[in-house]
């Protein structure tokens, strides 16, 4: 499910005024054609199918609490 | 030879009393003058410390203290390495504006305590954000094999360092290739350890995830040295592990025994030009491996690797990108703002799709020691050029470098670089893949090639500077 250039652009412009991004529109078409090619690498990680059961790679360690 | 002596020959020759620390900074700071100007490695050059240093060393050994291991040794580090006294760059224009860094990282202070010898800070990618050091703020890194092409990067100051002859031995940093891609580039050595293997602590990050630190050198057993001087737990960083010390030294001479070799097949024979595979190919020979294993599903490895990679860099930087967006290398500046949008999902599916190929791989570790595979689908590109082109297509030059050694930092295999420079006139490197926390195992191989003259790294022949 590529994101076409529109998509990409609504989608930029969105997620930088959620972001408080105040994009410059000189940066805005390279932010856009960057997200394009995101989209179309995602989606080779997207279209996996992956078991329910498979945990993130990421590891939290709560640590250690000093003597009290 | 001060010059292209090893690092372990330097501190024995300084142990011995063959020559004295401060004439071997002295040497080093001389050739720093002569040539860096040419090859653009160093934005600072810390002579006052390699002197004092120096000094140190010396003082020691009149008194007839205990010499580290290192004694001597000069070596300079990414310019994203916490030195004291220096201003972290990183690369960029933005952390100019920052404070001297109050302490020496945990990896320099460990080269430090092993009585080694900093020369300076070095070029790089902004931001570590990048396959080539062509940085827009510093100017590009040239590579000593020809000055028209790219280092490589992001380490590609500290690379081309060692592969110039400033230096024996240098410390970069590597998240998707960025000391593979630079020693395949500059035909030196490179290691990157197993993720969380050496400490990250005063480093500047760039995907936490997936970041790694680990040294260049023009001889294995260089190599080996500043890994096990860098070994060690250390609770201010993370990730990095509580295993003990493992050193590789010791069993470098080994050769490679009844270790297990295969070419890795598949992904990695496709999309590279000839010089590539035939350098592989030279390897895989002399080791005498024919066996072929398959890494299944290596393209989206290296999706997920930038997937991830985007978000965590595009977060990291959301502050300044917020506040001053103009200040960034135009060379990255719009991936990290795509970065800091990227939705939420595709960057957690590519953390579970890191365990998945993760799991595949470490069962490939059960029938195999060592998998061979290339560094980079071709030699250094030329600098300035936005495409290249791989086994007859037109890609764009900058990714597309890192294609062979991102799926495998992706789950962070320790892998040696080895150069091979025999295959045409640039060198190229192969990576030798051990199964995590197998450092020495990819050492040894690594050692065995360079004692039959398969893979070796010198200093290419080129003019001086005259204005010494």
């Amino acid at each position: 499910m590529n994101m076409t250039e529109d998509q990409a652009a609504d989608y930029v412009d969105q997620m930088a005024a959620a972001l408080g991004l105040d994009l410059d529109p000189a940066h805005r078409d390279g932010v856009i054609a960057n997200m394009v090619r995101t989209a179309e690498i995602a989606d080779l990680v997207m279209d996996f199918p992956l078991p329910v059961d498979l945990e993130p790679a990421f590891v939290f360690d709560p640590g250690v609490a000093g003597e009290r | 030879m001060i010059e292209t002596a090893t690092a372990t020959e330097i501190a024995a020759q300084v142990r011995r009393g063959d020559v004295s620390a401060a004439e071997v900074a002295r040497a080093a700071l001389d050739r720093i003058v002569a040539r860096n100007e040419q090859f653009n490695c160093l934005t600072e050059v810390t002579a006052d410390r390699a002197l004092a240093e120096a000094a140190a060393v010396d003082a020691l050994r009149a008194r007839g203290g205990d010499l580290g291991p290192l004694a001597g040794v000069p070596y300079v580090v990414k310019n994203l390495f916490d030195v004291r006294g220096l201003t972290t760059l990183a690369g960029s224009r933005i952390n100019a504006d920052n404070p001297p860094a109050a302490s020496d990282a945990t990896a320099v202070t460990r080269l430090h305590d092993a009585g080694a010898v900093l020369l300076g800070a070095a070029n790089m990618d902004e931001y570590a954000y990048g396959f080539t050091t062509e940085n827009s703020h510093y100017g590009p890194t040239r590579n000593p094999h020809g000055r028209e092409r790219v280092a490589g990067g992001s380490s590609g100051g500290s690379a081309a360092a060692v592969a110039a002859g400033l230096t024996p031995v240098s410390l970069g940093t590597d998240t998707n290739g960025s000391i593979r891609v630079p020693a395949s580039f500059c035909g030196i050595f490179g290691l990157k350890p197993t993720y969380g293997r050496l400490s990250r602590a005063g480093v500047f990050l760039f995907a936490a995830s997936l970041d790694h630190i680990g040294p260049f050198a023009r001889s294995v057993g260089d190599l080996a040295a500043l890994y096990d001087v860098l070994q060690g737990p250390d609770p201010s960083d993370p990730v990095c592990t509580p295993r003990p010390v493992e050193r590789a030294t010791a069993s470098l001479d080994e050769g490679v025994g009844d270790l297990r070799l295969a070419v890795a097949g598949g992904y990695f024979t496709k999309g590279g030009e000839p010089e590539a595979a035939a350098a592989v190919g030279q390897i895989a020979k002399a080791l005498g491996v024919s066996k072929q294993v398959e890494l299944p599903e290596s393209a989206r490895a290296r999706a997920g690797a930038f997937v991830m990679t985007t978000t965590e860099s595009g977060n990291l930087h959301l502050a300044n990108l917020r506040k001053r967006p103009g200040d960034f290398d135009p060379l990255i500046r719009d991936r990290l703002l795509a970065g800091a949008m990227t939705p939420s999902n595709w960057y957690l599916q590519a953390q579970r799709f890191r365990r998945w190929y993760r799991d595949r791989v470490l069962a490939l570790f059960r029938e195999v020691d060592i998998i061979l595979a290339p560094a980079t689908p071709c030699v250094a590109p030329e600098i300035g050029r936005e495409t290249i082109t791989l086994d007859g297509v037109e890609v764009p030059k900058r990714p597309s470098v890192g294609i062979y050694t991102q799926p495998l930092s992706f789950i962070g295999l320790p892998i040696v670089v080895v150069p091979v420079a025999t295959v045409g006139p640039l060198p190229i490197g192969v990576q030798v893949i051990a199964a995590p926390w197998r450092e020495a195992d990819a050492l040894r191989v690594a050692a065995a090639l360079e004692a039959s003259g398969v893979a070796s790294a010198s200093v290419p022949e080129f003019e001086e500077s005259s204005h010494v």
